[in-house]
This record gives structure tokens, C-alpha cells and sequence, in this order.
């Protein structure tokens, strides 16, 4: 390769204040709407994020048509009543019911990571997801299974699968991702993360029997009185979810990393380089302050997170190479809303 | 013809961004751009002005002709303004530019979303219940008898005789009045929830032995029952689950994008809720017994003695638990029926 590689990193431009009061008037609209405006809500806060999202000074853009994600509310709603409903007097349906869910899940994830890239679109041009449905059942449904016949011994290779699927199958225009990772690292990241884990509940439990032989009597916590053992119980249940912060703090910096990292658009690259100090950091960070605050931080912690993922990102490539991109065959920004709708061309994704 | 902008122009072809300059010609009712490859002109039809959205720049979907990223937010606020467009979003911008503009739409929603909960989900469960085939709920009462039978009641010691006696006696005043709904009378011993009645779904009646023994006159256990009769004519409990239901639903959906809220604070006003409801049936299944008692010729102050003594009987700690709980306050609810004259007319 003769021509020099340029590295442009992704920015985030948005603040926290500023998404405050988007969350705020969102949430005041949906409340007087009953629900109606969180479609138009939704709407508005990814239009924020990706708006607000630069690399090499041009942003993303959201396209989603309101309407459409009102229709998968509706559904969504509609299935959580009956399940509600059914709960409480139908136990068998509702049994059903849940069975139905596990089963389509898959086809779920691929119809809501088909809405989102669709109706993502970068200078001008759409992204799309070309995930085949008969793949997602193999990776999601078989996957799943897989992981819990091997008692979790596959979970790193289905780890992988799962993002080779996801990242291998988006599509920038008419160009196609590539995922290029090897099985190999998806091992040793959750092998770390499992002995992360295994430290800090050794950390959290020393920490527990410490405080259990200063607070309680020797002879009542030998004599396995019940006020010890629920005690023990509580600050056990305590320490474990103390740990996760940790281990997934690692898991999903890493996992990103790896994913980013294997990825290959055209003559591009994509660069990661999330440290997993600063994502714990982050975590164990938001989730204090969003419960101190009652959940008021909570736009503040959505921004702080954006900033975390963005800023430690960059495209590689030749000179100019972003502007070699073309839309796909067939496809053109102002007609793809409407004709490509079906009947399930909706937002089925509640996030 | 208004002041020019210039935008960034991509084509949705390529993803080539082109410097351009451009220029609203309001007679025309066209926008056009002019650039070093040329020109084009995008007539006002196929152009759509994007939201304002905080610091982002705008952009402009010109249909075919791709899109414009602009940074002049006022040379675009004209251009949405000359094509009537986006009013209403330009509204909510300015709401979200402010911290006190947008709190204070933040409590003026907060008032009218608990209103619209409060006494419009009842009436939107009211309008649901008839669609709930009565299979079901009587299915539903019997479930929740079974329940409570293991939770609470004990087996009734109340004699054989006595038992018929007083469902005779029901059976006697619905008889004389003709539209009291299906119902079927049940004793139990009330184990915690000592002297009480309660209607659950299907029109099952019970009674604790302990009421029973409360009672001085069994026309007045005929009252408590005409109340009960009231909660199972109006399908109450069929109607409190949906108004329920619809509250989880709006809030599962409507503050899905802010859970944290939502998890943390829901509970106290979903509680607030529920016990409002219940207040407002509580009245209704009053003015049902009332109307009952006058119909069938029995004094309506037969109802308040036997309240005014289970309020003394309960005292002030089982408010929280059983159906007399939720009432409203007894002295007003007695004053409803000992103010009625004993006896009406044609009796």
C-alpha cells in the first residue's frame, strides 16, 4: 500500500444537560399523551445521539418514522396486557405465551437490528442489515442451546458467532461489513472475566465473614442461629451483585474491542480502544448517582456512556476513503420508508 | 427570494459531501443550490426541514435529491417557517432549550397523566369489563376462594340451619326485587381478617362466622350482603385487575425510555392509584346497597349499625389488609344511610 492511512475518530458532541431537558419534555409529552408521544420520544433521543455523533465532521442521522415504532408499541403492549392478564388467572396461557416469545426471539432481534440500521443513515446513505433468519435461529435459539449443554463450556464460541452474525451482516450503502475475529480471544476475554469475577466474590465474601465476626456474637453465628444465616444470606446476595460491575465491565469493553477491531468496511478499519477500568468506573459511577438521584441522572449517565464508547473509536483508511461510499442497487433515501414497509416493518425493540 | 445558506449537500448516491449554496425562492416555491458542479433545483414538495435538535446542524431532505447538512439554524428556521413546517417541533425545541420550561411541562404533564390514570383508566376499564366472558370470572372467584381458604379462613362453625337461614333470607329479598346478579353465599371462619364480608368475582359472597355473630338483627347481614351484591353487579374485581393491568401497560410502555424513574418511584403512586379505585367502588357498591334496602323495604340504617360496630370491633389496626379496610371514612359512609328515612313509600 502506497497510500498513507488517515485515522478519524469519532466525536461526541452532545452534553448532558442539554439531553436532560430533551429527556424531561419527552417524558412530560408521553405522560399527557398517555403513552402516544414515546414513539415521537424515541424518536428524538436517538435522532439526539446519532446527530450529535461525528467522524471526520459529518454526523448519523435517524430516520425512523414515528408511526412505525408506535405500531410495535401497540403489539408490544397488547402482548404484555395479555401476559399480565393471563398471569393471574390463566397460567397456562400464559405459559404459552412465554413459550411463544423464547421462540420468536431470534426473529425479533433480526427485525429490530433490521428497523435500527435501516433507519440509520451516515452522509446521505443508509445502513442495513442483511442477517439471515435461518443463521439467527442457529446462533440465538442454537446458541443458547449449545451454551447450556456444554454447561457454558461454549459461551465464548457463541459469543463469537453472535458477533460475527451481527457486525459481519450491516452494510453501509452497498458496501458490506466484514468480521475477520477468531474464536480464539472471545476465550481468553471470558476466562479473565470469569476469574475477575471468582476475585472479587473471594473479595466481597472475605469482606462479609469480616463484618459478620464484628457485628454478631461468635456463639450465635456458630450455633447457626437464623438472624446469621439470613444476614449471611442477604450480604452474599450483596457481594455478588457488588461483583458484577467488574466482570462486566471487562466482558463488554473487551467484547467491543474485539468486535470493532475484526471489523472491515471496504479499505477501512475500524479502531477500539476501551479501557475496562474506565467502563466499570463508569458503571458502578451511574448506577450510584442514578439511584441517589432517583433516576434524574439517568440522561446524564446515557451521555457520559455515548461519550465512553465514541470517543475511544476511530476509522482507518486511505485519504478521502469515506467518500467512496455509493448507495446499494435499488436503494435511495426517499423511497425506502414506505415500500419496504410490511406488515411487521415495525419497531419492535421497547428500548 | 430569501438570504442564502450555505449546506453540505450529499445526493444519496455517493457518499461525497458537496459545498453548495442555497437559496429559497419564495414565488417559485423552490430551493436552489448552486455548487461547483453545477446547480439544482428542488421544488417545495420534496422538501422536508429536519427537527432542531440541540447543537446538532440541520438537515434538510430534499427527496430524490438527497439531503442538506446546514449549520445556520436561522437561515433554516426560515426556510421551515416559508413551508409551514415543523411549528409544533420548534415549540418543543424551545421547551427543551430551558431548564425551567422544561420542568414546569414536566409538572403540568405530571398533574394531568395522574388524572388521566385516576379517573380515566377506571371509565376505560369500565368500557372493557362487558368484553370478559362471565366463565372467567366465575373461574377467577373460585381460584381466589381456594386461595384465601388456604391463607386465611378456617372452616365455618356456624350450624347447618342457621347458614340456610340466611341465604333464604337473601334468597327471600332477591326474590321481591328480581334483578339481583347470580350469587352464591359462603361462611367461613375469618381466621385474621376476623368480622368481614367479601364479594369476590362470579358473585361469591362471604361471610365470616365473626360478622355473623356481630350482626343483631340478620337483616342487617341482608344489608352487608346487598353491598357485596353491588361490587359483583359491577364487576368490580374484573374491573380493578384491568385498571391495574392498564397501569403496568402505560407505564411498562410510556416510561420504558426513562426506567429508572420508573422503577424506583412507580410503586407509591401505583398503590395511590389502586386505593382510589377501590374508594370509588366502595361508593358505588353503597349506593347499590341503599338502593337495595329501600327497594326491598328493610331500613337502611340496618347497613350502618352493623358498620358502626365492625369499625368499632376493628379499631384502627386491620386497616390495612381486608375490603372494609379501603372504605371511605365510616362516619361519612354511615351518615349516607342512618340520614335516609327508614322506610319509603308503597312498602
Amino acid at each position: 500500500m502506497t497510500q498513507p492511512t488517515r485515522n478519524h475518530p469519532f466525536r461526541f458532541t452532545g452534553s448532558g444537560g442539554e439531553y436532560f431537558r430533551i429527556w424531561i419534555v419527552n417524558l412530560a409529552l408521553t405522560l399527557v399523551t398517555l403513552g402516544i408521544y414515546s414513539a415521537w420520544a424515541k424518536v428524538r433521543r436517538k435522532r439526539y445521539f446519532n446527530t450529535h455523533t461525528l467522524v471526520d465532521g459529518h454526523h448519523f442521522d435517524y430516520l425512523a418514522n414515528p408511526v412505525d415504532i408506535l405500531k410495535g408499541r401497540i403489539i408490544a403492549a397488547g402482548l404484555f396486557a395479555a401476559y399480565t392478564l393471563a398471569e393471574g388467572t390463566l397460567p397456562v396461557v400464559a405459559g404459552i405465551l412465554a413459550v411463544l416469545f423464547f421462540i420468536a426471539m431470534p426473529w425479533i432481534v433480526v427485525k429490530a437490528l433490521q428497523f435500527n440500521a435501516r433507519n440509520t443513515s451516515h452522509r446521505g446513505l443508509r445502513f442495513q442489515f442483511d442477517g439471515d433468519m435461518k443463521d439467527a435461529y442457529k446462533v440465538f435459539l442454537g446458541g443458547g442451546l449449545l451454551s447450556i449443554i456444554t454447561l457454558g463450556l461454549a459461551l465464548p464460541y457463541v459469543a463469537y458467532l453472535k458477533t460475527r452474525f451481527v457486525a459481519g451482516n450491516h452494510r453501509f450503502g452497498g458496501s458490506g461489513f466484514h468480521f475477520q475475529g477468531r474464536p480464539g480471544p472471545f476465550y481468553r476475554i471470558y476466562l479473565i472475566a470469569l476469574l475477575l469475577m471468582l476475585l472479587a466474590l473471594a473479595a466481597a465474601m472475605a469482606a462479609v465473614i469480616g463484618i459478620m465476626g464484628v457485628a454478631l456474637n461468635p456463639y450465635e453465628l456458630m450455633a447457626g442461629s437464623k438472624k446469621a444465616v439470613i444476614a449471611a444470606l442477604v450480604l452474599g446476595i450483596l457481594a455478588f451483585y457488588a461483583s458484577l460491575p467488574f466482570a462486566a465491565g471487562y466482558l463488554n469493553a473487551r467484547s467491543a474491542d474485539l468486535m470493532f477491531n475484526g471489523s472491515r468496511l471496504e479499505g477501512l478499519t475500524l479502531a477500539g480502544q476501551h479501557g475496562a477500568r474506565r467502563l466499570v468506573w463508569l458503571y458502578v459511577s451511574n448506577l450510584l448517582l442514578i439511584l441517589l438521584t432517583l433516576g434524574f441522572y439517568l440522561p446524564w449517565a446515557q451521555v457520559r456512556t455515548a461519550r465512553y464508547w465514541l470517543d475511544n473509536l476511530s476509522v482507518n483508511g486511505p485519504e478521502g476513503g469515506l467518500d467512496a461510499f455509493v448507495a446499494a442497487a435499488g436503494q435511495n433515501t426517499a423511497a425506502t420508508g414506505s415500500e419496504m414497509a410490511d406488515l411487521f416493518d415495525v419497531d419492535l425493540a421497547l428500548g | 427570494m430569501s438570504a442564502p445558506f450555505f449546506a453540505e449537500h450529499f445526493d444519496g448516491h455517493t457518499s461525497i459531501p458537496r459545498r453548495v449554496e442555497a437559496r429559497w425562492y419564495d414565488d417559485a416555491r423552490q430551493l436552489r443550490l448552486t455548487g461547483e458542479d453545477g446547480g439544482l433545483t428542488v421544488p417545495a414538495a420534496q422538501i422536508r426541514v429536519g427537527d432542531r435538535l440541540g447543537q446538532a446542524r440541520r438537515i434538510i431532505y430534499l427527496g430524490e435529491a438527497g439531503e442538506l447538512h446546514a449549520g445556520d439554524q436561522a437561515a433554516v428556521e426560515a426556510l421551515a417557517r416559508a413551508l409551514g413546517q415543523g411549528a409544533f417541533m420548534a415549540r418543543v425545541f424551545r421547551w427543551e432549550s430551558r431548564y425551567s420550561l422544561a420542568l414546569g411541562a414536566l409538572l403540568v404533564s405530571l398533574v394531568l397523566g395522574w388524572a388521566g390514570l385516576r379517573y380515566g383508566m377506571p371509565v376505560l376499564a369500565g368500557a372493557v369489563v362487558p368484553l370478559v366472558p362471565a366463565s372467567l370470572e366465575t373461574r377467577l372467584g373460585e381460584l381466589g376462594l381456594e386461595a384465601m381458604d388456604e391463607a386465611v379462613f378456617h372452616p365455618s362453625t356456624l350450624p347447618v340451619a342457621r347458614q340456610t337461614a340466611l341465604r333464604q333470607r337473601l334468597a327471600g329479598a332477591c326474590q321481591r326485587l328480581g334483578d339481583c346478579p347470580a350469587w352464591r353465599m359462603e361462611f367461613r371462619a375469618g381466621g385474621q381478617i376476623g368480622a368481614n364480608a367479601l364479594a369476590l368475582p362470579g358473585g361469591i359472597l362471604v361471610f365470616t362466622d365473626e360478622i355473623v355473630a356481630l350482626a343483631q338483627h340478620d337483616d342487617e347481614l341482608v344489608a352487608v350482603a346487598a353491598h357485596e351484591l353491588g361490587h359483583a353487579a359491577h364487576r368490580h374485581v374484573v374491573r380493578q385487575m384491568l385498571a391495574s393491568t392498564g397501569v403496568l401497560v402505560v407505564g411498562q410502555v410510556v416510561l420504558g425510555d426513562v426506567s429508572g424513574i420508573l422503577d424506583l418511584a412507580g410503586g407509591l403512586p401505583t398503590l395511590l392509584l389502586q386505593s382510589g379505585y377501590s374508594r370509588d367502588m366502595e361508593r358505588e357498591a353503597d349506593a347499590h346497597a341503599l338502593k337495595f334496602l329501600q327497594r326491598a323495604c328493610l331500613p337502611p340504617h340496618r347497613f350502618s349499625d352493623l358498620l358502626a360496630r365492625l369499625d368499632v370491633a376493628h379499631g384502627s389496626e386491620m386497616r390495612a389488609v381486608t375490603l372494609f379496610s379501603s372504605h371511605p371514612e365510616t362516619r361519612e359512609r354511615l351518615r349516607n344511610f342512618q340520614e335516609q328515612k327508614l322506610v319509603t313509600g308503597g312498602c
